[in-house]
């Protein structure tokens, strides 16, 4: 099967996303700040209307937090009820969260389009963050891309554990 | 079960609550009528039971059809009079529904409910048939067919009451209500966008009317420099380079600077006024959204009789329970509220009637001993008054008794005797809504559960409400619950911090202080390493909401502000900038721009800007840097990553599209760790915040200026009217001017021959003239400018500016006025009218106490006291009033009604019945006017009565308490 992936990268790391999983990339970084929030939420945002929760993946991820350049983007995502259809087509089995939330990112890269069996199992080490945030890896000619299980990296339990997160 | 299957039971669900909720109300009223059987009422209970057995027998779930079938049996011969209907059958019927409605909300597990004890029960009253209960599916789901053509009658709840007529019938459609939860977001939207579009449009003409102005200056310096650059050339100097040079060069600077003008001339001419007509379409926009957003709240509307019409049952089974007769009236089922209100309000009104029927109510033979019917009453009573709903629960029972509630408070140790004693009556009853208060003698398993009133208090606070409690002994009590209709747009007030704004819902919000830089070391201070601010009676916890949240301090002079030496540098620099301020005045545009700068930044560090918010029954004060809007607010959830963040309540989008927070008041609190005096205190004040909120006596200020920069102000209650008068219509006797006018003449004052103020420059062809009341012989004001006429309760500073004819000054609506003292001006007039009174009045060290809340009234009414001569002490409050006469002998008590803490009239009371001074003359003066005011006071034992602020009835009425006194 088919898939796409939005490449995105932090420092010299580049990762990507199944687009089903998108909303839109937006280049408004006019962030609210929240004193007291945990480290790797950035602020919120006035997405038309709706309020976007900007999380840092850098900061996430464990590479310390993104530095805010004219290159720098916010991936808006889906919620997780709007993917229900792609669950049901079993086109996708990860998941996002029932909020509305973007990541901030260095910078976005190209889109990648590849077939499932293309992708491998996320080796032991890469790029030195947690394996739990992968669900595979990309070899291309020149890079390596690590396809982000966003079920882990969006979840919020471990955090300051709250209930358990609820994948679907 | 399929798809299909799921959609069919959702919709079953929704039509059998809708039922369930008819029957009990009916079943109630079947069992009212007594042994007349209403055979509309047993048919539409009958018909209800029966739609919802053949529904679900056709989903096949049995125990609901069982349970239904049975209940249906013993309708049938109740129906047709085979049954007659008594207490247990309507029991049973009413425990079936229960368990009815039980199954149906849980429908996955209703097969596993146990039926049978309703069953039997119900089957008792059956002797002949035996239910029939397996076999029914078939016959059930013919039935089931047959009772669809039978339209199922709506319950009275629910829905327009469909008629027999036809035309009456107003067409309705089930909504679900996410889907109205998401038309109202986005019409909240639409609001903001709106708002955005207003102040995107505004900015754009501002904007281009600051580009003409840079581009004139910039223009100006041009043609500066082309002239420097032309002497320059023109000058002996360089004419040693060749002269053909020269010329060359000349012409060029020349045509280079004229092609520069043009472009600039081009610029300068171009239109840059706002769009034709995008004004009205702005209009029109404005007004199809606000009525969209009102149109949509109202779908989320639903009547306070969808919670009213548990009650009655609730009432029936306690008073059978208890033996008690109690009788409960609903009135205002109509009203409506939003649904997240209505199912909020279920509990805490829950509570309050069970109360009613557990507490309040007596026993039958104790009401009868009283003298009362044996039959108790209560009411539940709905309202609209002025924007918000108003639910009143009011009992015939027994009543509070203060002196048993002070007792209990002592007793369990949380009330000194001392401030019991102190304690007002109204104060004392709030006593209830602390936390773990219980009046109940004994803990009933009906309403003294461990959850008191301060549970409903809390629930209802939440709800942004408030409650209000009144009771006299012996005849009963009312408990009024006041509600928003509406949370999800709020009321707030956006402040900043630090450069972020903040929005601090208005709720929560009790008052706003200032504390300005020279009274904040006596106001502020430290007590325990924690900054506290001395408001009035109490003493309140400071917290800075940068320190809270963490946000580093950019100003570094505020993180010391509390300290006081510091703050005498803050208070010179205030100074400066108001000579800065006068100066601007002739002018000149840069020393505008410095003054504002100077204007913003004294803002931020000259006075500290106290928000005292309330949370639960605690009040603390929260500093921030500056005061910004009132705004309706939309208030957004916080996304499940910011859960752990305690301070703030919410989001919201402000106009120009960005994020602000939403503080929470209780949990700014706890992370502050704010340690919150003892319940008595807590409840004092609290107590005292309600009363305040219903006393603030605004006062209406005719503001006015005399043709100078300077703001004037006199307090409306002493204008008579204000007249236009033309310059020609004046005549000059001496040095005294006067106006033709009607049939005499009236002498006019111009402010500056009498007051320390500018003179306006031109004496202009019509003016206004400002005629007081209250006053002998009464002159006009000349006024240039009527400006406005505004509610404020503004203090009067008497420090910052005095003299004959001021009384002081005051900031209102951020502007400093004057405010204008008729007496003295009118004295330094005509001092052979306005005399100041004789040296040997009676009046003449009189030792006169004066009690007045209101700061605007005090100043005034100890002002004209002095005058007289009297000697007078000074209370806020009556309190305060009765611990100074508790110190000192007076002579005279002048006091106001409404004051917080304790009234007048309570005041009087205690005067009156005290050994010491129930001698004493005690005059009320008061803005309240009516005869029923006039009566209480003299029923409390008031001598005089008087209005405010006129001070000739004020001294004669004086001079003969004071006569009447040497008489007794």
């Amino acid at each position: 099967m088919e898939r796409q992936f939005t490449t995105l990268t932090l420092g010299d790391a580049v990762f990507g996303i199944d687009i089903l999983m998108m909303r839109e990339i937006n280049r408004n970084l006019d962030l609210t700040p929240v004193e007291q929030a945990p480290d790797y939420v950035r602020g919120l945002l006035n997405l038309r209307g709706q309020i976007v929760t900007i999380l840092d993946l850098g900061a996430r991820l464990g590479f310390g937090a993104c530095t805010i350049t004219p290159r720098s983007r916010c991936l808006v995502l889906k919620t997780s009820s709007e993917l229900a259809v792609h669950h049901k087509a079993g086109l996708l089995d990860d998941d996002t969260s029932d909020d509305m939330v973007a990541v901030l990112v260095d910078s976005i890269g190209d889109m990648v389009d590849i077939d499932d069996q293309e992708i491998e199992p996320p080796p032991p080490n890469i790029c030195g963050i947690d394996r739990k945030y992968l669900s595979g890896v990309i070899k291309l000619e020149n890079t390596l891309i690590g396809t982000l299980k966003l079920r882990e990296v969006l979840g919020a339990s471990q955090q300051f554990g709250g209930e358990d997160w609820q994948g679907s | 079960m399929d798809d299909s299957d799921l959609e069919i039971l959702q919709d079953l669900i929704v039509e059998s609550n809708e039922h369930l909720s008819g029957i009990e109300p009916d079943l109630l009223a079947l069992e009212k009528g007594g042994e007349q059987i209403d055979q509309e009422l047993i048919n539409r209970v009958f018909r209800a039971i029966h739609s919802i057995k053949g529904g679900f027998s056709f989903l096949g779930l049995e125990r609901i059809t069982e349970l239904s079938h049975a209940m249906e049996s013993v309708l049938m011969r109740l129906r047709d009079g085979e049954l007659e209907l008594n207490p247990v059958i309507s029991d049973d019927l009413l425990k079936g529904t229960d368990l009815l409605q039980q199954m149906i909300n849980d429908v996955d597990g209703s097969e596993q409910v146990d039926i049978s004890v309703e069953r039997s029960q119900l089957s008792r009253h059956l002797q002949a048939e035996q239910t029939d209960t397996t076999g029914s599916v078939g016959k059930v789901v013919a039935e089931n067919a047959e009772s669809q053509k039978v339209t199922p009658e709506p319950s009275t709840q629910t829905g327009a009451p469909q008629s027999e007529k036809q035309t009456e019938v107003v067409e309705s459609i089930r909504v679900r209500v996410d889907l109205l939860n998401r038309l109202m977001n986005l019409a909240g939207e639409l609001v903001l966008s709106r708002n955005q579009i207003k102040q995107a449009l505004t900015a754009r003409v501002v904007d281009s009317a600051a580009g003409n102005a840079d581009i004139k200056r910039f223009y100006a310096q041009l043609r500066q420099a082309q002239d420097t650059l032309l002497s320059a050339l023109n000058s002996p100097g360089s004419q040693e380079t060749g002269a053909n040079d020269l010329s060359a060069l000349r012409s060029i600077v020349t045509n280079q600077f004229e092609r520069i003008e043009d472009s600039f001339h081009q610029a300068l001419n171009f239109p840059l006024v706002e769009t034709p007509g995008l004004s009205s379409i702005m209009q029109n926009v404005d007004l199809v959204t606000s009525e969209l957003q009102g149109n949509i709240m109202n779908t989320r509307m639903q009547p306070v009789g969808a919670v009213f019409a548990k009650f009655p049952r609730i009432i029936r089974d306690l008073s059978r329970k208890m033996g008690k007769q109690i009788e409960l009236s609903l009135e205002g089922q109509e009203v409506e509220l939003d649904k997240s209100i209505i199912e909020a309000l279920a509990d805490p009104l829950t509570h309050l009637i069970r109360n009613c029927a557990d507490h309040a109510i007596e026993m039958p033979d104790e009401r009868k001993a009283a003298g009362k019917p044996a039959v108790g009453r209560v009411l539940l009573r709905a309202y609209h008054e002025s924007g918000q709903v108003n639910i009143e629960i009011s009992d015939d029972g027994h009543g509070m008794d203060p002196q048993k509630i002070k007792g209990k408070a002592v007793e369990k140790g949380v009330l000194s005797t001392e401030a019991a004693e102190r304690m007002s009556d109204k104060e004392a009853l709030a006593l209830i809504f602390a936390p773990g208060f219980s009046t109940a003698e004994q803990v009933s398993d009906i309403s003294g559960r461990g959850v008191g009133m301060d549970v409903v208090r809390t629930n209802i606070t939440n709800l942004g409400g408030t409650v209000d409690l009144d009771s006299s002994l012996g005849q009963g009590s009312c408990i009024n619950l006041r509600l928003p209709l509406t949370l999800a747009i709020i009321p707030s007030l956006l402040v900043r911090t630090e450069g972020r704004r903040f929005a601090v819902p208005q709720v929560n919000l009790v008052e706003m202080v200032r504390v300005r830089a020279r009274d904040a070391g006596r106001l502020i201070q430290t007590i325990q390493g924690k900054p506290t601010l001395r408001l009035r009676e109490t003493l309140l916890p400071l917290v800075r909401l940068s320190d809270v949240l963490g946000i580093p301090n950019t100003y570094p002079e505020n993180s010391d502000t509390l300290a006081p030496e510091r703050r005498q540098l803050l208070g010179d620099r205030r100074n400066q900038s108001s000579v800065q301020a006068n100066l601007s005045e002739e002018g000149n545009e840069q020393s505008v721009q410095r003054q504002s700068l100077q204007g913003r930044r004294r803002s931020v560090t000259s006075a500290h800007h106290v928000l005292v918010l309330k949370a639960g029954n605690h009040r603390y004060g929260l500093i921030v840097d500056q005061l910004l809007d009132n705004e309706e607010i939309v208030v957004k959830p916080l996304s499940s990553y910011l859960q752990g963040c305690k301070c703030y309540a919410g989001a919201t989008i402000m106009g120009d599209g960005k994020v602000a927070m939403i503080l929470d008041a209780k949990g700014i609190a706890d992370e502050a760790g704010l340690w919150f005096g003892e319940l008595e205190q807590d409840n004092a004040a609290a107590a005292a915040d309600q009363q305040r909120q219903a006393l603030i006596e605004k006062q209406p200020i005719l503001m006015f200026r005399n043709g100078t920069s300077e703001q004037f102000a006199i307090n409306l209650a002493m204008v008579a009217r204000v007249e236009k008068i033309e310059a020609s219509q004046t005549e000059k006797i001496g040095d005294r001017e006067y106006v033709k006018y009607a049939d005499h003449s009236l002498r006019i004052l111009r402010l500056q021959d009498y007051l320390p103020v500018e003179r306006p420059a031109e004496k202009p062809d019509s003016f206004f003239i400002i005629v007081p009341k209250l006053v002998k012989h009464p002159m006009g004001i000349v006024a240039s400018r009527i400006e406005d006429i505004i509610q404020t309760d503004a203090d009067i500073d008497r420090n910052n500016l005095s003299g004959p004819g001021i009384l002081g000054s005051g900031i209102v609506d951020g502007v400093m006025a004057v405010f204008v003292d008729i007496y003295s001006l009118f004295s330094a007039a005509e001092p052979d009218i306005y005399q100041p009174q004789p040296k040997s009045s009676r009046l003449t060290d009189c030792k006169v106490l004066l009690a007045e809340d209101t700061a605007f009234f005090r100043t005034v009414e100890e002002e004209y006291l002095r005058e007289f001569g009297c000697q007078v002490d000074v209370a806020c409050d009556g309190r305060e009033a009765w611990e100074l006469l508790q110190q000192n002998d007076y002579e005279l008590l002048v006091t106001d009604i409404q004051m917080p803490y304790m009234d007048g009239l309570e005041l009087t009371r205690r005067v009156r019945s005290s050994e010491k001074h129930s001698k004493i003359p005690v005059m009320a003066v008061t803005s309240l006017h009516s005869d029923a005011d006039k009566e209480a006071a003299i029923d409390a034992g008031v001598d005089y009565y008087e209005l405010k602020l006129d001070r000739e009835r004020l001294r004669s009425t004086m001079e003969q308490a004071l006569g009447t006194r040497e008489a007794r």
